[in-house]
């Protein structure tokens, strides 16, 4: 009880900090605006952004949801088709050898490049913006739990072959479960990713959306929109990552941070 | 009794990047059924090798290895294999991981769970059975190891320095703990160590192994009767086949050096 709350205190402090300093930073921009150090068509003050956020709610909700649908679903298909090609690369050699390389090239091509291609093949719905987002978001849960996979240590194969573990078994009790912290370290990747990619997507083609709205504000030269639309999408950036964090500390109980000391052994 | 460890004419050899290495040499063992065997010998001389071999963890490259008349071509139900690391899942409880065995056996998890119990009982982790192998200490961990070597109750044991990495005090402790365990249940033990008087404690058989290339140099028996307390290693029959092993080691270990 009393370490959970100096743990607490701790993480106050953590956040404290950056806290303080976003307060700070905030502070100035207001006054630099206010102070008109700034051409009033590049830059909204803060005040005039919560605002207008409070006032628009109704509209930037609509538009969130579009974007957190895309999200979300991308980044379903995204940890969904990241692990199982995982694990299909980790039971067959073969793909490991031919499919991997090749996956490893194709982020070459820089992923936001290829969002004018998927409208061409998917058309104008929503399905080319989450696939933009689940084809951006897909590799580093495929290469972080590919890792995983792989980190296992030789003893503790040689362990489950001398119980017999057939292959699935030892996926199951031995391979995926050591691969799990590092599934989660591609998936708060992935779900960063995700939330680019949509709005990506958005910014190629949309008629509804945070990206949409943003570019709107853009083009229409309203600051105020841009800067309420950025503070929305930063919200569900974070709150998607918080989400993915709460996931993490329930189901890897084993490597929350008090207990990595012990360690393995 | 017949030997239920057979092991005859075992070569192995390794490739590697700067030519073949010769783990081991012109191994002939007979491990009698019921018996404890001790491999003693210096670092590198192979005796992991031999006891993965007799596994079915890896295959000779030369000879045969029989258990209980069976040619050894993989990991059989009859062995429970003990590493020098505890290799405890993090993400099962003590008594999960005790489970394994039954698990990766296709065992119903409920018929064993008495026996898991017991098995924690006996060597006081009972408290311990629902904690993460975390909230361990190292001795109390290769406890827990031990235990999930014996749930599926394999007649054979091949523990491969199971506490080499414990501290003394802990290792005494465990050494009468295993001691206890395999005369009450007649288990063949082949063990692995490089601690001279781990080896006479524990066993009634020492094999002494010399390294490069590894082979047998002499096998000692250690007739001090069972059962072995604490006064058993001030005996001087004790003390006097610790000596013995020393300096066949110690020229084990300059043969050793001379050879290269
Ligand atoms: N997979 C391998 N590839 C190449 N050489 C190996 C391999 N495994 C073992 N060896 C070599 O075989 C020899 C014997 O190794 P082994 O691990 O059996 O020794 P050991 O007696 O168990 O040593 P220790 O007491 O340090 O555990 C060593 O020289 C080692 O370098
Ligand atoms: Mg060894």
């Amino acid at each position: 009880m009393s370490i959970d709350t100096r743990r607490l205190a701790r993480r106050a402090t953590q956040v404290g900090k950056p806290l303080a300093l976003f307060t700070v930073l905030v502070a100035i921009w207001q006054v630099v605006v206010d102070k008109g150090l700034v051409p009033t068509v590049a830059l909204a003050s803060p005040s005039e952004v919560l605002d207008y956020i409070v006032t628009q709610r109704a509209q930037l909700w609509t538009n969130s949801q579009a974007t957190i649908k895309e999200i979300v679903l991308a980044f379903a298909i995204a940890f969904v088709v990241g692990v199982v090609l995982a694990i299909l690369i980790k039971e067959f050699q073969i793909l490991h050898d031919a499919l991997l390389p090749l996956l490893v090239v194709t982020q070459l091509v820089p992923s936001v490049a290829i969002a004018p291609l998927l409208v061409l093949i998917l058309g104008f719905g929503d399905a080319p913006k989450i696939a933009t987002a689940a084809v951006i978001a897909f590799f580093p849960i495929l290469i972080n739990t590919v890792a995983g996979l792989d980190n296992v240590e030789k003893e503790a194969i040689d362990l489950t072959r001398s119980l017999r573990a057939s292959r699935i078994q030892t996926l199951r009790y031995l391979e995926l479960p050591s691969a799990i912290p590092y599934m989660f370290a591609g998936t708060r990747i992935g779900i960063t990713l995700s939330v680019i990619g949509a709005v990506v997507g958005e910014f190629v083609t949309a008629d509804k959306g945070l990206g949409y709205l943003i570019l709107q504000g853009s083009s229409t030269l309203d600051p105020t929109l841009v800067f309420a639309s950025l503070v929305v999408l930063a919200g569900i950036g974070l709150l998607l990552f918080g989400a993915v964090r709460v996931v993490e500390y329930f189901v890897v109980p084993w490597n929350r941070a008090p207990a990595q000391r012990g360690g393995r052994s | 009794m017949s030997a239920l460890i057979s092991i005859t004419g075992v070569a192995k050899r390794y490739a590697t990047d700067r030519g073949e290495v010769v783990a081991v040499q012109d191994v002939d063992l007979e491990v009698r059924q019921g018996s404890f065997v001790a491999l003693l010998g210096p670092s590198g001389c192979g005796k992991s090798t031999l006891l993965r071999m007799v596994a079915g963890l890896d295959a000779p490259s030369e000879g045969r290895i029989l258990l209980d008349g069976q040619d050894v071509v993989a990991p059989t139900a009859m062995v429970g294999f003990m590493f020098q690391h505890s290799l405890l899942f993090p993400w099962r409880s003590v008594i999960e991981n005790v489970l394994l065995p039954v698990d990766i056996a296709r065992g119903k998890r409920a018929e064993h769970l008495d026996r898991a119990h017991a098995l924690l009982a006996s060597v006081g982790l009972e408290e311990f059975a629902h904690h993460r192998p975390n909230e361990l200490s190292g001795g109390m961990q290769q406890r827990a190891a031990l235990c999930r070597a014996l749930i599926v109750d394999p007649p054979v044991l091949l523990l491969d320095e199971p506490f080499g990495a414990l501290d003394s005090i802990t290792r005494e402790e465990l050494n009468d703990l295993l001691l206890q365990i395999c005369h009450e249940s007649g288990k063949t033990t082949l063990l692995v160590t490089h601690d001279v008087e781990e080896a006479v404690y524990l066993a009634d058989e020492v094999v002494v192994m010399s390294s490069r290339p590894g082979r047998i140099s002499d096998v000692v028996g250690v007739e001090l009767g069972y059962p072995r307390d604490t006064e058993t290693r001030n005996l001087p029959e004790f003390r006097a086949l610790a000596t013995r092993l020393r300096k066949g080691l110690g020229i084990a270990h300059r043969q050793g050096r001379a050879a290269r």
